[in-house]
């Protein structure tokens, strides 16, 4: 124990001693350590660790496929979810759950995020309330459904944590809806949600409407109940369904239930990402090993001397072992702590910058499993690094040591440039992962959505109140809330426009990139191939005056006005990609189509061509749309689009005026929309930025160490070239050739090694191939000027080596 | 009479380490003529190998006035001071000296690369080097694997394949045993009979005596000359 303190002193204040070599291996481990924790910690709690529902291994989720269109995971509509599924004989509970937004009036109006759930769900997930109950059948159907609970946190937050809640009344949608429980602590489905409420269906929703397809059903299996069997047993279901009603389920749909683990649900979009980035952040960790062990090696052949002078005054081999390790240790501990602080910091850092659409994010914790797991790959890189001096020292040549006339051949040479050119190579993988992403993304900017993105602010309207009820929400219902909706909407745009600096106003029911509705009609004119289903597209609902304030621009006919409303012919309109589709080539105004719906037997005639909107997003083709007038047919919400230097707040001011007791919700510029659309490609980019950014830092420090190690190494030897006549600028170029050397053998290989792995990230990729030669030419250039201002320093150095050394003896 | 190929006025070389001034020179007045053989001899600090360093553009006197061939070469600039080397000095040291990665050949080659030479007249020029010191057959062979008196000899002919104006050594027989020591000795004799001006550092009053003319330095200074300047 003594002489381990005895060592462990000696081993600080030797590292103490060369501070240059200490900081560049701490800084390397630590970033190596810090990176791989904080990402493997998103990845183990995204992908690996447990939901946080009662035995998981019980829990599928139910959705919907149609074969026919090559759809999967769709959703079920009530009389399944209700009827069909509640019985199924291998599920001991099941539910069904569809995200929702409701007006929340407390002093003033709030749109919050809603789960709305049919009895069953938090039976099926394993979940009991803290407090009060879960939601019965009968709450499933409109009357009962006035009730809701309240997750843990909005319970502290908007209540103070007050026991006595239950049965306490909010105003949710300007109905009074009375608490029933507490939900536990923790529990999320898919985010942070303040309430949960029931689906709330008609009776005539739960014996009919089979074609509302918009729930998703989570079920929790009996004891011993395979997978297998329940996919085969949920297809026998399905084949019944089909059977007895043929009208709802056309054989071309090819409908049938599907049947998944419930961690699919959640990872299905995240895990290749993650993987990626996973991968990289691997790479980092090697690069930043063979970072240290190059560090090492170049010290232990300073050292070799040392030892060799130890050993022959009869220093034991275990001895020098011993403080070889010891050594080892205290700079692997350093690196683990500072890494552990690094890790921590960078994760509340990727957390911040983390898009809403990765599940649970909040919940990340440094993983322990993965800290571990990096300390001891570099704890282990260390000691064996650390180590091979003292087994050097063992096999130094005592003759040629003694034999000091020849100078240059240094001891390891090639293992370091092995490891730098390995480094590089890996650093240029990264660096080109990275490099395609970025011009993916640059693409993607770039990409004309189709409107003029800046200049024009956006708000939501989603009237939710009594007075606005849509009752099933259909198109063209009859209720008094469709005639309120059209007055508020109207008003909304009148006074929108009013506002000092609107240039135009308009209003769309989801603005792009967000999607619309899917909806199935028949087109008059257009001739089916037979078993063809009629076509389904993207249905929007637009005010009159919208085209013109998103710039989107009108080819043929003509704009909607304020004309047409609920008393005038149904009117339409189609973006040129429905053009492309339906009529190419053809005169389209006057054409007629009808929704197919059980209650639409309305002709809509199109009366104006606009151009394509990037409806599906900036990295889709623009879809064919259609848009009908929602002041004939009210959606159930609007995005209200005003152009001209308005501000958020005025805007909303402007609009929560028309009625207060509605919220105005997200208001914010219109490129904000888009960028929260990108937000699901920057994050990755970022992150792989940073990674690569990190990689070339490394090997920038790789190339740098190894360089100023040669050049310490051949002092004499340069200092002879110089005084034998070899000019300044000869001396940098010859060093400058040594290392660039190395380092492109080391970019040769990376880049061979990147193209190979393009296909990794194709999918991730946008506007551009994963061979991208200009992505190639850039970052073998910027690895190239990163290489030359690297090993520029040290070469830079030795040409100011004093010739003198090279005269006089040791 | 002999041309003037060197000549120092008044040099003298200032050390500034840590506030401390060391004078290493002080009023150096040293003519060099073609075809002289001059030995400089003194005791350990002395300055011996200052002197030769600045005589051979190593390094720089930081006082009074240094022409070779009748040229001022103080005020050059690094790049020209090694062109100058290159071309007109060659080097002998005490420790041989030769790079351990190139071969017997290449370590002679390489002053000759330095000058830009053509492949083929540096291939001369080497095997002519080489057989002058009687190591042309090991030409092939890396530094490691001669004795010390056979690298000295290979450093000899280095410092010669130039043809330079001057041969500079310091001590080139400091680490060789008495017979290695004699065989180099009577290898410069040889070049100096054929015409070579050679500045040579010795402590071996013995080989001193070999050279036309001594210059004997004590703490930075002239204290002695003896034999003539004119050779
Ligand atoms: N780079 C330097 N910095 C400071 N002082 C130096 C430097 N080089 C030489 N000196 C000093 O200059 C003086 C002369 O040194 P020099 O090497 O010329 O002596 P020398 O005569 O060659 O000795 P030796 O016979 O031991 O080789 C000494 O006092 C030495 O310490
Ligand atoms: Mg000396």
């Amino acid at each position: 124990m003594e002489t381990f303190i005895k060592d462990l002193r000696f081993a600080v204040r030797g590292l103490r001693r060369t501070p240059g070599f200490t900081i560049a291996a701490v800084l390397a481990l630590s970033l190596g350590i810090g990176a791989t924790t904080a990402i493997f910690s998103v990845f183990h709690a995204v992908l690996l660790r447990s939901l946080g529902f009662g035995d998981e291994q019980r829990l599928v989720w139910v959705t919907a496929e149609q074969r026919g269109y090559g759809w999967k995971h769709g959703g079920l509509s009530p009389p399944e979810v209700v009827t069909d599924l509640r019985t199924f004989p291998l599920f001991e509970a099941s539910g069904g759950v569809t995200r929702q937004t409701a007006s929340l009036f407390t002093d003033r109006a709030e749109r919050v995020d809603i789960l709305a759930v049919t009895s069953g769900f938090f039976e099926a997930l394993g979940v009991q309330p803290t407090f009060g109950r879960t939601f019965t059948p009968a709450e499933d159907l409109k009357g009962n459904d006035a009730v809701v609970l309240v997750s843990a946190s909005a319970w502290r937050r908007r209540f103070g944590a007050d026991p006595s809640v239950v049965g306490r009344s909010i105003t949710l949608d300007g109905r009074p809806h009375q608490i029933i429980g507490v939900l536990p602590e923790g529990f999320s489905y898919d985010g942070q949600r303040d309430f949960y409420r029931p689906i709330g269906f008609s009776q005539e929703q739960v014996s009919n409407a089979r074609g509302y397809r918009f729930i998703e059903v989570v079920a929790r299996l009996k004891p011993g109940v395979t997978l297998e069997t329940t996919r085969k047993e949920l297809s026998a279901l399905a084949a019944r369904i089909v059977q007895d009603h043929p009208n709802n389920y056309p054989k071309e749909f090819g409908w049938g239930l599907l049947a998944d683990p419930i961690r699919d649900r959640f990872t299905s979009t995240t895990r290749e990402p993650l993987l990626v980035l996973l991968g990289a952040v691997l790479l980092v960790l090697l690069i930043a090993c063979a970072n240290v062990a190059n560090l090492l090696l170049a010290r232990s052949a300073q050292r070799g001397r040392e030892f060799a002078v130890r050993a022959a005054i009869g220093a034991s081999r275990a001895r020098i072992i011993r403080q070889l390790l010891t050594e080892g240790l205290v700079m692997a501990a350093a690196g683990a702590t500072l890494g552990v602080m690094l890790a921590m910091w960078s994760l509340s850092a990727l957390l911040a910058s983390a898009p809403r659409q990765i599940r649970d994010l909040a919940n990340v914790r440094l993983s322990a499993l993965v800290l571990a797991f990096s300390i001891a790959l570099t704890g282990v890189t260390t000691l064996i690094f650390a180590l091979l001096p003292a087994l050097r020292a063992s096999k130094v040549d005592l003759v040629s040591s003694l034999k000091d006339g020849a100078h240059g051949s240094a001891h390891g040479g090639r293992l370091r440039s092995f490891l730098v050119a390995a480094q590089v190579a890996i650093s240029i993988f990264l660096l080109a992962g990275a490099g395609l992403m970025l011009r993916s993304f640059g693409r993607l900017v770039s990409v004309s959505p189709g409107f003029e993105v800046e200049g024009a602010m956006t708000a939501v309207l989603a009237p939710a109140g009594p007075t606005y009820d849509m009752g099933d929400g259909d198109v063209g219902g009859t209720l008094p809330g469709y005639a309120a909706r059209r007055r508020y909407f109207a008003d909304a745009i009148r006074a929108a426009s009013a506002l000092p600096g609107a240039q135009a106003a308009g209003g769309i029911d989801r603005v792009p990139t967000v999607r619309g509705w899917g909806q199935t009609y028949f087109i008059e004119g257009f001739e089916l191939r037979p078993g063809e289903p009629n076509p389904t597209d993207e249905m929007r609902f637009v005010m009159p005056g919208y085209f013109a304030a998103m710039r989107q621009p009108l080819i043929t006919g003509r704009d909607f006005t304020a004309a047409d409303d609920a008393k005038a012919g149904p009117v339409v309109i189609v973006n040129q990609a429905w053009v492309r589709r339906y009529f190419p080539g053809r005169d389209v105004i006057g054409k007629r189509f009808r929704l197919d719906e059980l209650n639409q037997t309305r002709w809509r005639t199109i009366v104006g061509v606009v151009g394509d909107a990037k409806d599906a997003g900036l990295d889709k083709p623009a879809p064919p749309v259609f848009y009908l007038s929602a002041l004939q047919d009210p959606p159930d919400r609007l995005t209200v689009v005003v152009r001209g230097n308005v501000s958020a707040a005025a805007l909303r001011e402007a609009l929560a005026a028309v009625d207060p007791s509605e919220p105005v919700d997200q208001v914010r510029p219109l490129e904000d929309v888009l960028a929260t659309a990108l937000a699901v490609r920057r994050f990755p980019l970022q992150l792989l930025g940073v990674f690569a950014a990190l990689a070339l830092l490394l090997s920038a420090l790789g190339i740098y160490g190894v360089t100023s190690y040669a050049v310490a190494q051949r002092t004499r030897e340069i200092g002879l070239r110089i005084a034998v006549g070899a000019s300044p600028a000869g001396v940098v170029r010859m060093v400058l050739a040594g290392s660039l050397r190395v380092v492109g053998a080391g970019l040769l290989a990376g880049a061979a090694g990147a193209l190979a792995g393009g296909r990794l990230i194709a999918a991730q990729l946008y506007g551009t191939t994963p061979y991208d030669p200009l992505t190639y030419a850039a970052i073998c250039i910027v690895l190239g000027l990163v290489a030359v201002v690297a090993s520029g320093v040290p070469a830079l150095r030795a040409a100011r080596i004093d010739p003198m050394d090279a005269l006089r003896t040791e | 009479m002999a041309e003037t190929l060197i000549e120092l006025q008044n040099v003298e070389k200032v050390f500034l380490t840590d506030e401390v001034e060391t004078h290493a020179l002080s009023n150096i007045h040293l003519t060099v003529k073609k075809g002289e053989w001059l030995a400089i001899v003194g005791p350990s600090g002395s300055g011996k190998t200052t002197l030769l360093a600045i005589l051979g553009l190593l390094d720089t006197a930081t006082g009074g006035s240094f022409m070779i061939d009748g040229k001022p070469v103080r005020d050059l600039s690094p790049a020209d001071r090694a062109h100058v080397r290159n071309k007109h000095i060659g080097f002998i040291f005490q420790s041989f000296n030769l790079i351990g990665d190139l071969t017997v050949f290449e370590n002679v080659e390489l002053p000759l690369t330095y000058r830009g030479m053509a492949p083929a007249e540096r291939k001369k020029r080497v095997e002519e080097a080489l057989n002058r010191v009687g190591m042309s057959h090991r030409s092939r062979h890396m530094p490691g694997q001669l004795s010390g008196g056979q690298q000295q000899r290979v450093a000899v002919a280095r410092a010669v394949a130039g043809d330079p104006l001057i041969l500079l050594a310091d001590e080139p027989t400091g680490n060789l045993d008495s017979k290695n020591g004699q065989a180099v000795m009577k290898l410069l004799s040889e070049l100096h009979q054929a015409g070579s001006t050679l500045i040579m550092v010795t402590h071996d009053p013995a080989y001193a005596r070999l050279a036309t003319r001594t210059v004997s330095l004590f703490d930075g200074r002239i204290v002695e000359e003896t034999g003539s300047s004119a050779a």
